[in-house]
C-alpha cells in the first residue's frame, strides 16, 4: 500500500536533508582550511548550526501536534454527543460527511444490536427445547423393555430424525404371557409433540391395564386426548394385544399402514383403515382380530420407516421393508433382531439423514422356544428344563439334551460369551436347536481328540463332540455379527425307545 | 446327584442315582478322592443313575487312572442310557463294564 506523504514526515524529511547539507559543508570546510586547528574551526561553525536546526525542528513538530490534538478531541467530542443523545452534531464543513457517517453507523449498529439480542434469545430457547425433547423422547422410548418369553418376543425400536416428530411405540406385559403393543405417528415436531407422545404412551398403558378390551382402551385414550390437547395434535397408530395361549391377535388400527406379516409368505396384515386419535369425538375404529400361527412374525411401522429417502430420492418402499424383515426372521434370534434388522437397512438406505422419525414394534412368534442364558454351569438346569419341557413326550430327549448340554458346557468353557441365545424349533420331522453367543469365535466342529477319547487329554472337549456327531443328524457352525452360530438338527424318529 | 459309599477293607463302592453331568461332576471328583489311598478296589455301581455326559465319563476315566496300577476299577449294572454313551465315545472298550 502507498503511503500518504503527511505534514511530519516531510518535516522530518526536510530537516535530514538540512542535517545532510550540514555535514557536507563542515566536511568541505574542514579539508580546505589548513593549520593545526581546523577541526575545532569547523566544530565552533557546526555546532551552532545543529543546534539551531533541532530547534526549529522540534518547535514546528511541537506545533503539529497541538494543533491535530485539538482536532481529535473537538471529533470525538462530537460522536460521543451523537452516540448519547442521538442528535444532529452540528459539524458543519468538512466534518459534516464524518458526522452523517456516524449518523447512519448509529442506526444501523442499534438495529443489528437488537436483532442479534433477539436472534440469539430464540436460538438459545429452541436449544432448550430440543434438548428436553429429545430428552422426553429418548427417555420413553428406553422405558420399552423387550418382552422375551419362551415362545415369543416382542421388540420395539426407533430410527431418530433431524426433526424431533416424536414417534414412539411401546410394548408392555398384560396379565401373564399376554403381549400388549403400540406405535404412533405423531402429527407434528419439537417440544410439543415430544410432551404430547410422552402422555399417549403413559395414557395408553393406563388405559389398556383398566378397560375390558383393547377397543375400550384405544377409545378412552381418543376421548382423554381431545378433552386436553392444548396444542392440537393428533395421531396415528396401531394398538394390538397377543394372547400366545390362544394365538389371538387383537388390533385396532387408527389411521396407520397396515403391518407387515412374514413367515414362509409376506402379506400385510388385513386391517381397517381407521381414523386418527385426537380428532373426533366418536372416531371410527374397530376391533379385529386374527389367530396368528407360529412361525411368522408382525412388524408394525410409523411412516418415517417407508418414506425414508436416499440420494437419489427414491423411497425406501414396501419391498425393503418386507426383505429387511424378512432378514431378521430369518436370524431366528428374536424380536429385537428384527427390529435392528429394519432400523439398520432404513439408516443404511437414509444415509443417516431421515426426514421423519421411523417407530416399529415386532412380534416375534417362532414355532418352537427361545430363551436367553447366562454362560454358567448353574443354568444347565435351566437348559435342561426347557429341552425336556419342549420334547415332552419324545424318547429321544434325553439324548438331544445331552448333545446340547455338551455344547452348551463347550461355549461356557472356550467361547468367553457374556450372552447364550437358545433357539429351538421344530421343522418337519426335525428338530432344529440353535445356540448362538457373543464370544470370541470358536468352532466346535474343529476339536479334535488328542491321542483318542481314552488318553490323557480329558479335559479337551473331545469327548463331547464324539457325543454330539452321533445324536446329531446335522451340525452346521457359522460366524454372523461377530457371533457364533451353532446349528443342530435333530432327526426326530417316534417310537424309538434308545 | 446322590452318592452312598460303601467300604470294604481295600475295595469301595459309590452307588450314583440321578444326573452326572457338568454341575455334578465335582462331587463325584471329591468322592473318589475322599477314598484315599488305601482303596485300591473302585466298583461305580450306576443302576440308579439317568443321565450322563461326557463331564461325568472324565470323571469315570479319572478314577479308573487312579486305581490303575495298584488294583482294579469297573462299573456295574449299567443303564441303558448310559452304556450308550459309555459306547458314543468309545470308553466301553476301554472299561470294565459288568452288567
Amino acid at each position: 500500500m502507498k503511503k500518504k506523504l503527511t505534514y511530519p514526515v516531510l518535516l522530518t524529511l526536510f530537516f535530514a536533508g538540512l542535517l545532510l547539507a550540514l555535514l557536507i559543508y563542515a566536511l568541505v570546510r574542514y579539508f580546505t582550511i589548513s593549520g593545526d586547528d581546523a577541526l575545532s574551526m569547523m566544530l565552533w561553525e557546526a555546532i551552532p548550526a545543529l543546534i539551531v536546526l533541532v530547534v526549529l525542528y522540534g518547535a514546528a513538530m511541537v506545533l503539529y501536534l497541538v494543533r491535530i490534538r485539538a482536532s481529535i478531541k473537538g471529533a470525538a467530542k462530537a460522536i460521543e454527543g451523537a452516540v448519547t443523545e442521538r442528535r444532529e452534531t452540528g459539524l458543519g464543513g468538512e466534518w459534516a460527511v464524518l458526522d452523517s457517517a456516524v449518523q447512519k453507523f448509529n442506526a444501523s449498529a442499534e438495529e443489528s444490536l437488537k436483532s442479534r439480542e433477539g436472534s440469539i434469545a430464540l436460538d438459545a430457547r429452541r436449544r432448550t427445547e430440543a434438548g428436553i425433547a429429545r430428552d422426553m423422547v429418548k427417555t420413553f422410548s428406553e422405558t420399552t423393555l423387550p418382552c422375551v418369553e419362551l415362545d415369543f418376543s416382542g421388540a420395539g425400536g426407533a430410527e431418530r430424525s433431524s426433526v424431533i416428530a416424536a414417534d414412539l411405540y411401546d410394548g408392555f406385559c398384560l396379565g401373564r404371557r399376554t403381549l400388549c403393543f403400540m406405535t404412533a405417528d405423531i402429527w407434528g415436531t419439537g417440544f410439543a409433540a415430544a410432551r404430547f407422545a410422552s402422555r399417549v404412551k403413559e395414557l395408553f398403558r393406563d388405559f389398556a391395564h383398566s378397560s375390558e378390551s383393547l377397543g375400550e382402551a384405544v377409545l378412552r385414550l381418543n376421548q382423554a386426548l381431545i378433552e386436553n390437547n392444548p396444542d392440537e395434535l393428533a395421531l396415528t397408530g396401531f394398538f394390538a394385544v397377543f394372547s400366545p395361549a390362544t394365538g389371538e391377535l387383537r388390533y385396532v388400527n387408527a389411521g396407520a399402514n397396515p403391518p407387515v406379516i412374514v413367515g414362509k409368505e409376506r402379506a400385510f396384515l388385513r386391517v381397517q383403515p381407521g381414523c386418527p386419535l385426537g380428532l373426533y369425538r366418536e372416531p371410527d375404529l374397530t376391533e379385529e382380530y386374527l389367530i396368528f400361527k407360529p412361525g411368522r412374525c408382525l412388524v408394525t411401522y410409523t411412516n418415517g420407516a417407508v418414506e425414508a429417502r436416499n440420494a437419489a430420492g427414491e423411497p425406501f418402499g414396501y419391498d425393503r421393508l418386507f426383505d429387511a424383515v424378512k432378514d431378521g426372521f430369518e436370524r431366528s434370534l428374536g424380536a429385537e433382531r428384527i427390529v435392528t434388522s429394519v432400523t439398520e437397512a432404513v439408516r443404511a438406505f437414509g444415509g443417516g439423514a431421515l426426514k421423519d422419525d421411523a417407530a416399529l414394534y415386532a412380534l416375534y412368534y417362532p414355532k418352537g422356544i427361545q430363551t436367553e442364558l447366562s454362560p454358567k454351569t448353574s443354568e444347565l438346569e435351566r437348559l435342561r428344563d426347557t429341552i425336556l419341557d419342549w420334547l415332552k413326550d419324545d424318547p429321544r430327549k434325553n439324548k438331544i439334551f445331552l448333545a446340547c448340554e455338551e455344547i452348551f458346557t463347550n461355549i461356557v468353557n472356550h467361547s468367553g460369551a457374556t450372552t447364550i441365545h437358545l433357539s429351538c424349533q421344530a421343522e418337519g420331522n426335525s428338530f432344529v436347536v440353535r445356540f448362538t453367543d457373543d464370544g470370541e469365535p470358536f468352532n466346535p466342529l474343529q476339536m479334535r481328540p488328542e491321542g483318542g477319547y481314552y488318553s490323557n487329554n480329558y479335559g479337551e472337549g473331545g469327548m463331547g463332540m464324539a457325543i454330539i456327531r452321533q445324536i446329531a443328524g446335522e451340525i452346521f457352525y457359522r460366524t454372523q455379527e461377530n457371533r457364533n452360530v451353532l446349528t443342530i438338527r435333530f432327526p426326530v424318529i417316534k417310537g424309538n425307545a434308545s | 446327584m446322590k452318592i452312598e459309599k460303601t467300604i470294604d477293607g481295600t475295595a469301595a463302592m459309590l452307588s450314583l442315582s440321578g444326573s452326572l453331568d457338568a454341575m455334578t461332576a465335582g462331587e463325584l471328583s471329591k468322592a473318589v478322592a475322599e477314598l484315599g489311598d488305601g482303596i485300591t478296589d473302585l466298583v461305580l455301581d450306576l443302576e440308579k443313575l439317568e443321565y450322563v455326559s461326557s463331564a461325568g465319563l472324565r470323571q469315570f476315566a479319572l478314577a479308573q487312572k487312579r486305581m490303575a496300577g495298584k488294583g482294579s476299577f469297573s462299573l456295574v449294572r449299567v443303564p441303558p442310557f448310559i452304556r450308550d454313551v459309555l459306547t458314543m465315545t468309545g470308553l466301553i472298550n476301554h472299561m470294565e463294564v459288568l452288567g
